[in-house]
């Protein structure tokens, strides 16, 4: 009993002298805040990356580059969109560690089951977010642009859309707004059909000419081309 | 005092939280036998598990204003203990002592039909050794279920912890002492 009166004795005499005090309750609000604004940015982050993957898949599908065989195995994984993926996971494993880990009731859940379910949403949500069209403005905001543009230029190869189709040549943009003159002759490979019509997207291997590219061969879709009216002022 | 008692711990947090600091003491003579009984399966003797719980205390007076008063105090208090013993085990990196654990002790000597001290010892020891030999989160269930007698739903609440985990834990505490026990004293550990 002593010994019990004395711990009480020691903690209050500490309170009484102020030794210890009480944090106040703004601590703890601002601590909640906190945590909030932490999880709506990783979470944001991961979905913005996760619309952002979509749109590359869908709209450029690096996986044509695979139809010339072996040779194109490196443009597809320069094409790929490694960072919006990576940037998309960091993103989903913050929101759902800190969810599990500081959210007052995260640990009634399993660790699975909130990566299952944070990263369920945030994709349905990245999904649907390309899928609605609203890319198209993010698409203008600067650091957005050069994800969602991606990387479609290499020693040997060249992606885009043909914003001029002639005989033997064709203007190409690529989803960074650059143009490529690209020169063709009939013996180059153009699969699965030879007419190129301007709008289309089209993959190319061949090689770089100062500026200008000598197609040895070219791959229409699959893959969405952008807006020709986009790229060019091009009345027609 | 006596008026005290009879009010519930969130009633009394929330009279300390109004500005009646001094009823803190209430609080502490309502915990601290119970809270040195749990402190003291993670630590090595008594003094560490009197400092795990006085650091407790003061930890749950400093942030005593995130403390939500529609749940329960003793699940809240509970847990500040349990990672103050983590804490303290990982400073200290000691294991269990092998001859003071209380809850060991009392099982192995309320069994009115064992005929001699020297059983009683034997299975004493050789729980204390399955104990001391399990890891610290299957021993913590253990402790919590047996001695504390708090239910599922509150395990779940101290330990943090999702309900479905709690049981699995107790499952395989209670496999893992019934592996390591011998049977003859299987009835001082309830197995």
């Amino acid at each position: 009993m002593n010994e019990q009166r004395s711990l009480a004795d020691t903690i209050l005499g500490d309170i009484r002298a102020q030794r210890i005090r009480m944090r106040p309750k703004m601590y703890f609000i601002a601590g909640s805040l906190l945590l909030g604004t932490s999880v709506g940015l990783a979470l944001a982050a991961g979905l913005m990356s996760a619309s952002i993957v979509s749109y590359r898949l869908h709209h450029h599908s690096p996986f044509g580059f695979l139809f010339f065989g072996p040779v194109g195995f490196a443009p597809f994984i320069a094409a790929f969109p490694w960072t919006p993926i990576v940037i998309a996971f960091l993103g989903i494993g913050a929101g759902a560690w800190l969810l599990r880990h500081h959210y007052a009731l995260g640990y009634r859940h399993t660790a699975f089951g909130i990566g299952v379910g944070v990263c369920s949403l945030v994709i349905a949500l990245g999904v649907a977010f390309d899928l609605l069209g609203l890319h198209q403005t993010m698409r203008g905001v600067t650091p957005m642009r050069a994800l969602y543009s991606g990387h479609f230029r290499g020693a040997y190869w060249l992606a885009g859309t043909v914003t001029q189709a002639r005989n033997g040549e064709i203007i190409l943009a690529e989803p960074d707004a650059s143009a490529t003159r690209v020169l063709f002759s009939p013996t180059t490979n153009i699969q699965p059909q030879r007419k190129i019509e301007r709008g289309e997207w089209v993959r190319i291997l061949g090689q770089d000419m100062d500026g200008d590219f000598d197609a040895a061969m070219i791959r229409h879709g699959p893959g969405d081309a952008d807006d020709v009216r986009l790229l060019v002022n091009d009345p027609e | 005092m006596v008026e005290q008692t009879s009010i519930s711990d969130e009633a009394v947090i929330n009279r300390i939280l109004r500005g009646e600091k001094g009823l803190y003491g209430e609080i502490i003579g309502r915990y601290e036998a119970r809270l040195l009984r749990y402190a003291r399966s993670f630590t090595r003797d008594q003094d560490d598990a009197a400092d795990v719980v006085q650091n407790a205390f003061v930890k749950a007076y400093v942030n005593l204003r995130s403390f939500r008063t529609n749940k329960k105090f003793s699940s809240w208090i509970y847990r500040i203990v349990h990672n103050e013993a983590m804490n303290a085990l990982a400073r200290t990196r000691k294991s269990v002592s092998l001859e003071e654990n209380e809850w060991a002790t009392n099982i192995a000597s309320s069994e009115p039909s064992l005929e001699s001290t020297m059983t009683q010892t034997q299975g004493a020891e050789a729980l204390h050794a399955c104990l001391a030999e399990m890891p610290v989160h299957y021993r913590d269930v253990l402790t919590l279920f047996f001695l504390e007698g708090r239910p599922y739903r509150e395990l779940s609440d101290m330990l943090r912890i999702p309900i479905g985990t709690v049981g699995t834990r107790l499952a395989r505490a209670k496999a893992m002492l019934r592996k390591r026990f011998p049977k003859e004293y299987y009835h001082l550990a309830l197995l």
